[in-house]
Order: C-alpha cells, then sequence, then structure tokens
C-alpha cells in the first residue's frame, strides 16, 4: 500500500509499505478516505520532536471504511465507516476510566522511552514518533488500528468525509483548549495562533460562551478567516503591541483566559528575538521557541487561565514564572482527550451548528503529500489546512 | 640506610601517590562488582489483589527469569479503589542487570488489557 513516510527532517515521500495486518484480536484495519495534515505534524517534519526514525508512517487525523477486524471487536465490522482518534486508548486503565485517553497507561509499547522525557509515559498515538509508541499513521491507504473496540467512532449518517475528519483531533482539541479556560459569562478568551486549532478554538470559545473572542496571528489570509468565520476580532502581532491592544480591548482587565492554539515553533514579532530562539533551539539548547506561552502567560489577567493545546515536546526557556506565579494563573494543558468529545461533537456538527470545513484550504491526493507539508510550513498559496483523499 | 638523591624525592612520591590511588579505584570497582544491591519497582493494577496474586504467579513462572521469579512480590490494595498496588524487590550482586519495571508493565498491560500491545 501507499504511504506518507518521513525520511529526514524536511523530507517526507510516498512509498509503498507493506500491507498492515491485524497484531492483535481487538485490532481492526481500516481503509483510510480522508486524511489530514496536522499543524503538529509539521514539527515532526521540522525535525523538532525526538525519536522519529526513517521510514516512519505519518498521520494522525483520518477517517475511513473498516475491512477487517480482529475476533475480539464487537462493536465494529467490515463496512462500517469510522473516524479514528489520535490517542489510542485500552479504555480499561484508570486514565481511560478518567476520560484521560491520552495519558492511557497501556497503549505506549516505547512507554520507558517516554517516561525518561516526561516522567510518565503518555498514551500511543498514530503516526507520532517512536515516544509515543512507533505506531503506523494513516496518512496512507490503510491502516491498522489497536484497540479497534475502544477509539473509532462509527458514522451512520451520510454527512461528508470532509465534515467528520477533524473529529480525529484538530476539532476536539479546539473544544478542550476552550473548555479547559471554563468560561462564564462575560469572560473575554485570547487566542494565539490562527491556524486550523485556533480558528476552531476561537469558535468553540465563542459555542463555550464568551462574550468576546480574540484571535493573535502574524497572516493577514488567516486573521480574515477567524473574523469571517468565528466572529473574533483579530490582532496582527507585526502591527501592533500585543499587550497594549489586549489591555485596550479588556478595559485594562487583560482576557480572562488566554489559550496557546501555537506550541512549539512559535515566530516572534521583533526578528532579534525570534532569532536568539530559533538558534537556542537548533543547537539544542532549548527545543521550543514558546514565545506565544510567555506573551499568553503575560497578557492574562490576574487570577485567568492559560490553556494550552500548542505541542510542545521538551524544555522552554525563559518561561516567566515570576508573573504565573505571583498574580494566581491557573496554567493547563494536554494532549486532547479526543474520545471524550466525539460523540458530543458529532451531535453538534450533526446538527449543524459546528461545521469546521472553512478551515480547509487545500484538497489532495495522498500521492501529493509532500507538496501538501512543504505548502502547509512554508504558509504559502494561503495554506490553512490540507486534506489529502487516499 | 639508603642514600636517596634529593632530585629523585619528588618522582618517588609522584609514583606513590599513583599507586595509592590506583588501589583505591580497583578497590572501589570491587566493592561494586561484590557488592549486592537492592532493586525495586512497582506498579498499581486495576483489578481486585486475589486476582492480581493470582495471575502473577503464572505470569512470572512465563518470564522465565529465574531470578525475577525469585524475587520477593508484595501485593497491596491502592487507595481510593484504584486496584492493586505490585511491589516487588531484588537483591543483584554488582553490575547484574535485572529488569524490573518492563515485566511490571508488561503485567499491567496484560491485566488489564488482555494483551502486550505493539505498534
Amino acid at each position: 500500500v501507499k504511504a506518507t513516510c518521513w525520511l529526514a527532517p524536511g523530507v517526507v515521500k510516498v512509498r509503498e509499505v507493506p500491507d498492515p495486518t491485524l497484531l492483535s484480536d481487538r485490532d481492526a484495519i481500516v481503509r483510510v478516505t480522508s486524511t489530514a495534515i496536522c499543524g503538529s505534524d509539521l514539527h515532526l517534519y521540522g525535525g523538532y520532536i525526538p525519536a522519529m526514525k526513517p521510514g516512519d508512517i505519518l498521520g494522525h487525523e483520518f477517517m475511513g471504511e473498516v475491512v477487517e477486524v480482529g475476533s475480539a471487536v464487537r462493536t465494529l465490522r467490515a463496512g462500517d465507516r469510522v473516524v479514528v482518534p489520535f490517542p489510542i486508548a485500552c479504555g480499561a486503565c484508570t486514565a481511560c476510566e478518567r476520560e484521560l485517553y491520552s495519558v492511557c497507561e497501556n497503549t505506549n509499547p516505547n512507554a520507558a522511552l517516554a517516561e525518561k522525557a516526561f516522567g510518565f509515559p503518555t498514551a500511543g498515538v498514530f503516526g507520532y514518533s517512536h515516544l509515543t509508541g512507533g505506531y503506523a499513521g494513516g496518512q496512507a491507504e490503510y491502516v491498522r488500528v489497536p484497540f479497534a473496540d475502544v477509539g473509532p467512532l462509527r458514522i451512520d449518517s451520510d454527512l461528508a468525509d470532509e465534515r467528520v475528519l477533524f473529529l480525529s483531533d484538530i476539532l476536539p482539541t479546539a473544544w478542550m483548549g476552550a473548555e479547559m479556560c471554563e468560561i462564564k459569562t462575560g469572560d473575554v478568551v485570547a487566542v494565539w495562533g490562527a491556524g486550523p486549532v485556533g480558528l476552531l478554538t476561537a469558535l468553540s470559545a465563542q459555542l463555550q460562551g464568551a462574550a468576546k473572542v480574540v484571535v493573535i496571528d502574524r497572516f493577514e489570509y488567516r486573521l480574515a478567516l477567524a473574523r469571517a468565520h468565528t466572529g473574533a476580532e483579530t490582532l496582527n502581532y507585526e502591527d501592533v503591541d500585543v499587550n497594549t491592544a489586549l489591555k485596550d480591548l479588556t478595559g485594562g482587565r487583560g482576557p480572562d483566559a488566554c489559550i496557546d492554539a501555537v506550541g512549539m515553533e512559535a515566530h516572534h514579532g521583533t526578528p532579534a528575538i525570534h532569532a536568539y530562539d530559533k538558534v537556542k533551539q537548533t543547537l539544542r539548547l532549548e527545543t521550543e521557541r514558546p514565545h506565544a506561552l510567555r506573551q499568553a502567560i503575560t497578557c492574562c489577567r490576574n487570577g485567568g487561565v492559560v490553556s494550552v493545546v500548542g505541542v510542545y515536546g521538551g524544555f522552554v526557556d525563559k518561561f516567566p514564572m515570576g508573573s504565573f506565579m505571583n498574580r494566581s494563573l491557573t496554567l493547563r494543558g494536554g494532549q486532547c482527550h479526543v474520545h471524550r468529545y466525539l460523540r458530543p461533537l458529532l451531535a453538534r456538527i450533526e446538527s449543524g451548528e459546528l461545521d469546521p470545513t472553512f478551515v480547509i484550504s487545500h484538497r489532495m491526493p495522498l500521492a501529493d503529500a509532500p507538496t501538501g507539508y512543504s505548502i502547509f510550513r512554508d504558509k504559502r498559496d494561503d495554506c490553512v489546512k490540507v486534506v489529502l483523499a487516499a | 640506610v639508603v642514600d636517596l638523591p634529593a632530585a629523585r624525592l619528588p618522582s618517588l612520591a609522584v609514583r606513590a601517590a599513583g599507586g595509592l590511588v590506583g588501589l583505591t579505584l580497583v578497590g572501589l570497582l570491587l566493592r561494586r562488582l561484590l557488592r549486592r544491591t537492592r532493586r525495586t519497582a512497582v506498579v498499581t493494577v486495576r483489578a481486585d489483589r486475589a486476582d492480581v496474586a493470582r495471575r502473577w504467579s503464572g505470569w512470572s513462572r512465563e518470564l522465565g527469569d529465574g531470578r525475577l521469579a525469585s524475587a520477593r512480590v508484595e501485593f497491596s490494595d491502592a487507595p481510593g479503589e484504584q486496584g492493586t498496588e505490585v511491589r516487588i524487590t531484588a537483591h543483584v550482586r554488582g553490575l547484574t542487570r535485572l529488569p524490573l519495571t518492563e515485566p511490571l508493565r508488561r503485567f499491567k498491560q496484560t491485566v488489564e488489557t488482555g494483551m502486550v500491545p505493539t505498534s
């Protein structure tokens, strides 16, 4: 079968790989009909996430048709149309019982490696380095889905793939990012990043009751999408001082909640500072460029919440601990516990309340995945989100 | 009485110090090689104590590592009805490697999910 393989930083190719097979009676094989390139895939593409090996199959946002199931899988059968959550969860451990699926205790075969990196292991994830298990990803024609009796969501309606594909990651991630802010009536929420997750986070914050949402980015075409589809106000950090502008928009109080939907490869509006962090990241003196996170912390109102859904992999430098501690902020984060949100969000999509398709800027065949990665990374051709049809 | 020329005294002192350092290092190495070290690992398995203890006996035999099978294993109830804590204690000599955490992790996976996940 054809699959998108990571070969080296900046190099992905679509190659022929062996057909996936059932390795356990709780597995399923899915023929992928639609898959997407995630912003966090760009961290792999750029070589910023450790423990990648040449030939690793990428992709953790995908859906398709079940073609084979293991004997223990009672919830699915061949022919079912499913969306597959990106974390692989066993459904039986204490974390899963608490609906903390992305920190499932049992599904990461390389738990020892993750334990060294993070202190405790996290769940297995499709196509996201050997740190999260080394599972083959879904940017392929076929994929093996472990614990198929726990994760995949069957889609019984005739909704187009594009309407439901993002249930696999970015829509629940965005929803959780807003939910972690515990938005109350009258709250102002600021979102750093107008990429796919940032845009859907702004929309989620609106739906969860925010009085005002402010989206911060530097790409005007993305900010225009935020204004058009989420009702948010926008700030271009290359044009304004974000802290001052946010105070101006909030009567001097600052946003009640700030959401970092950027993560480890943030850009800084001041070239010298951006270059400083980029050099340090390249030399591995720090693993992240946390400009958005720093700004989210310093801009948040006293006693507010900072929610982190942008992906970080290691260690940040110059974390504003003084601001965080002295101003009674709450910092929350996490890879999304996707399974928790699948059905409620599907219901909102089916009712027409939520339509995440506005983030799609490019549709292309799987064979063009390398082009998709390239234009997404370089923000060429007003790229926001690339969907690949397998 | 040996009559040493004064010029040779520093050289002898250096050699004596070197010998002393060398002997100390050898001593430390021998001590490390001969010392018995206590290793422990613990995991919480989401199942009741009797079930966990019963399954452990079969599991440890399957591992085929006599040293592990002879290790001391304790089972106790985890607080808040979170299952059973399995604590394994083994004594190994010197630099012997005896992985404890991974077998425990595989045991937990087997009890909780019925298998050891692979990618």
